[in-house]
């Protein structure tokens, strides 16, 4: 269970963009990450937006703009991760849970893009063997996107993601805006993929959630993996995190303390 | 996904800009120091040297009066460019001020604009400007109201609906909440917004005005024959190409053709530079 | 002494009534919390009391009077996106200034820098230009203040701070304040009366 799936060393992630003219200036994104998701793991990174998680993602996946620089080496279960290695093993072996239902192709019916990537002979087959795990009634395949609800909607998303032979997942903040029963119902989904055996990545700004079904939790802030805190450790008052950073972050939460530094609320 | 832009094809609008902005800005000045410094004696009739040819002397050769046909070139233009800004930039006033109008200022407003702008479409545009030029009485003033008045509505159309899509902008429902007005929200918030497509409207408008001079004069609706205007330059041309004297009409005609698409490549690639969304650069 | 909604109906157009018959007041001085899921209705009622959107039918009276159509607006709305609700064109001394001449004491205690005056928005994070926008809500003449999920796009800690030193001016100036989230946690701190928009509805 202590394969690394994924090693992320050194990595920054620069952009180059216009100011006047003809000038250029270079913003930093990334600065030096290292990280690593094991077997069966579900790593949390969380941070606030413009603190590089969502960036990170896209870098894995190959997918940051273009004016972007990328240095460092990201590694997919020991070997490098170049682009025609990416280009075998995205949607294969990687796979990738956005942050929006809006991904979904609106003019195809749902089933057909659960199909999509599966082997031909048995597509359909395994098409309803998802949709039941995912408790999606077998009818909704012929419907299209506008036809089913938001819930139904993130069904269909983690079924489109999920193959047998996936290692590793990238869910991008997959429960924005949603009530606490879908939130829940998201996390139960990628704990049982990490309980397969997937390495599970969950890039998330929200604490509670990153905690509740995370094994460790990468903070970030400003660029930089600020510290890797085990989730059992945000409990309580937050005395067993090693980082006053993450003991800040954990007692400014509003069902916490409600605190900024040592300044307590009222 | 997020939209990945590629900054290529507007780095190599950048550099188009660079380019024409240089063609313009020299052939402008060509047209200004040669009209300060050109010598008037040249403009004077010498019915020694009429009708000559093309020559080191006389570099756009003489007329049937025996005037120096390049300096009339170069009269006519820098003529032209004083009416195509006076022009442009009364049309593109036009065109803000109505188009912000209707798009701030509330439906009714919108229908009588919109109308306003309908009407002028329809009505065909030359015989338009030409009753306008007559209306005024022909010379520059009839001249510049002519087409700046038949000029305004598609960028009139443009501003509309940019200043449409941002109208409930979040900041502007700010402003109001504030106590701020409708005049204060189109002068600080609106215009520098809209600034861009109104600078890309004004340059794109320039070439079209000066066609249009060239045409009206052309047709007789504008100055008096001595006027080194390029419309009677070629219409004074025309009539002897056929008896072999194409440079009358042919070097005035290259002249104004280079100014004119000079101005309109520079307009088009600036307009890419802004938005490079509008166009495939 | 309320900002007093009574008989609220609103729906989109085309679209089912997201209230009908809606009532609540908001005392001077009291914070009231509005819940309820994303789709809800909640920022459209945060829009109503601030008077960017105009009621079907109902009425929504400020200390006894009703919302004003032009001038100053004594309900201010902030806006869940910063970036939003500045024009990214002007300065932030411009953005302050739009609404009055904010004293010192009032930046201090947003904790805004003075540094920052001089910069345009893109220089700003979303939490030091949420700050700004406060500022400029809490004009002289505003009676209640509309935080529309004005913290849901920052950390926790950005969060916090903010929430600290508003809280603080509020209670001091006798503000009264509705504070719109789907975050039930943040709603339990600050609110002494949370009213859910579902209820609303029928």
């Amino acid at each position: 269970m202590n394969t690394p799936i994924l090693t992320v060393s050194e990595l920054d992630v620069s952009f180059t963009q216009y100011a006047s003219g003809l000038r250029t200036r270079t913003l930093t994104g990334i600065a030096g990450l290292n990280i690593e998701v094991r077997e069966g793991e579900i790593l949390a990174v969380i941070g606030a937006s413009g603190s590089g998680k969502t960036l990170l993602a896209q870098a894995i996946l190959g997918i940051l703009p273009r004016n972007a620089d990328v240095t460092g080496e990201i590694r997919f279960r020991g070997e490098r991760l170049t682009a025609a290695r990416r280009r075998r093993t995205l949607g294969r072996e990687i796979s990738y849970i956005p942050q929006s239902v809006t991904n979904l192709d609106p003019l195809m019916p749902v089933g057909e893009q659960v199909r999509i990537g599966l082997d031909p002979k048995t597509a359909h087959q395994e098409q309803s063997r998802l949709f039941a795990r995912y408790g999606l009634a077998s009818e909704a395949a012929r419907l299209y996107p506008f036809e089913l609800s938001g819930g139904m909607l993130r069904r269909v998303l983690f079924a489109t993601s999920v193959r047998d032979t996936v290692r590793l997942i990238i869910a991008d903040e997959p429960t924005p805006g949603l009530h606490a029963e879908a939130v829940e119902e998201v996390l139960r989904h990628l704990r049982e993929l990490a309980a397969d055996g997937v390495a599970v990545l969950l890039i998330t700004h929200d604490i509670v959630s990153a905690v509740s079904v995370a094994e460790r939790v990468a903070v970030m802030n400003g660029g930089r993996l600020i510290t890797v805190e085990p989730a059992a450790a945000f409990t309580g008052d937050g005395d067993g995190l090693g980082h006053p950073f993450a003991r800040d972050l954990w007692r400014a939460l509003p069902q916490n303390r409600f605190s900024i530094g040592g300044v307590e609320w009222h | 996904m997020s939209t990945a832009t590629d900054h290529r094809p507007r780095l190599r609008a950048r550099r188009d800009v660079v380019v024409s902005l240089s063609t313009v800005v020299l052939l402008v000045t060509c047209v200004v120091a040669g009209h300060l410094f050109l010598d008037d004696t040249a403009l004077r009739p010498n019915s020694a040297l009429r009708l000559l040819p093309p020559s080191i002397g006389h570099p756009f050769g003489t007329d049937h009066l025996g005037r120096d046909l390049f300096t009339r070139v170069v009269k006519g233009l820098a003529l032209s460019l004083g009416i195509g800004v006076l022009t442009a930039a009364i049309s593109t006033v036009i065109s803000a001020v109505l188009g912000i109008c209707a798009a701030l200022l509330g439906r009714r407003v919108d229908g009588v604009i919109s109308w306003l702008i309908d009407l002028s479409i329809g009505i065909p545009h030359l015989i338009f400007m030409i009753l306008l030029a007559f209306t005024v009485g022909g010379g520059i003033p009839g001249i510049v109201l002519g087409i700046a008045f038949t000029h305004w509505m598609s960028l009139a159309l443009l501003v509309r609906a940019d200043v449409k899509q941002i109208r409930d902008a979040e900041f502007i429902l700010v402003a109001r909440g504030l106590g701020r007005s409708s005049l204060f929200i189109a002068c600080r918030h609106v215009l520098p917004l809209v600034l861009p497509q109104l600078l890309v409207g004004f340059v794109l408008m320039f070439p079209h005005v000066i066609l249009h001079e060239a045409a009206l004069t052309f047709l007789g609706f504008g100055f008096s024959p001595q006027t080194p205007a390029i419309g009677i330059l070629l219409s004074e041309g025309m009539p002897h190409i056929s008896s072999g004297m194409w440079w009358l009409a042919v070097l005035p005609g290259l002249a104004l053709l280079l100014l004119v698409l000079g101005f309109a490549r520079l307009g088009d690639r600036v307009r890419t530079v802004l938005d490079p969304a509008t166009s495939n650069g | 002494m309320a900002l007093t909604v009574s008989g609220l109906s609103y729906g989109y157009a085309g679209g089912k009534l997201l209230y009908r018959d809606a009532s609540f007041r908001v005392e001077a001085g009291a914070v009231v919390g509005i819940t309820g899921p994303s789709g809800s209705g909640k920022s459209t009622l945060g829009a109503l009391l601030a008077g960017d959107l105009r009621a079907r039918s109902g009425e929504i009276t400020i200390d006894g009077a009703p919302l004003p159509r032009r001038g100053f607006r004594p309900v201010q709305l902030i806006h869940q996106h910063p970036e939003r609700a500045v024009n990214n064109k002007w300065r932030m001394r411009s953005v302050l200034r739009e609404s009055h001449e904010v004293p010192q004491e009032t930046l201090d205690l947003l904790g805004i820098r003075s540094e920052w005056l001089d910069r345009w928005p893109a220089e700003l994070s979303g939490g030091e230009l949420q700050r700004f926008c406060i500022a400029r809500a809490l004009h002289p003449a505003t009676r209640y203040l509309v935080a529309d999920e004005m913290t849901a796009m920052f950390d926790a800690i950005t969060q916090a701070q903010i929430w600290h030193a508003l809280s603080g001016i509020v209670r001091e100036r006798g503000l009264g304040m509705v504070v719109i989230s789907h975050e039930p946690a943040l709603l339990d701190r600050l609110c002494d009366e949370q009213i859910a928009v579902e209820s609303f509805r029928d």
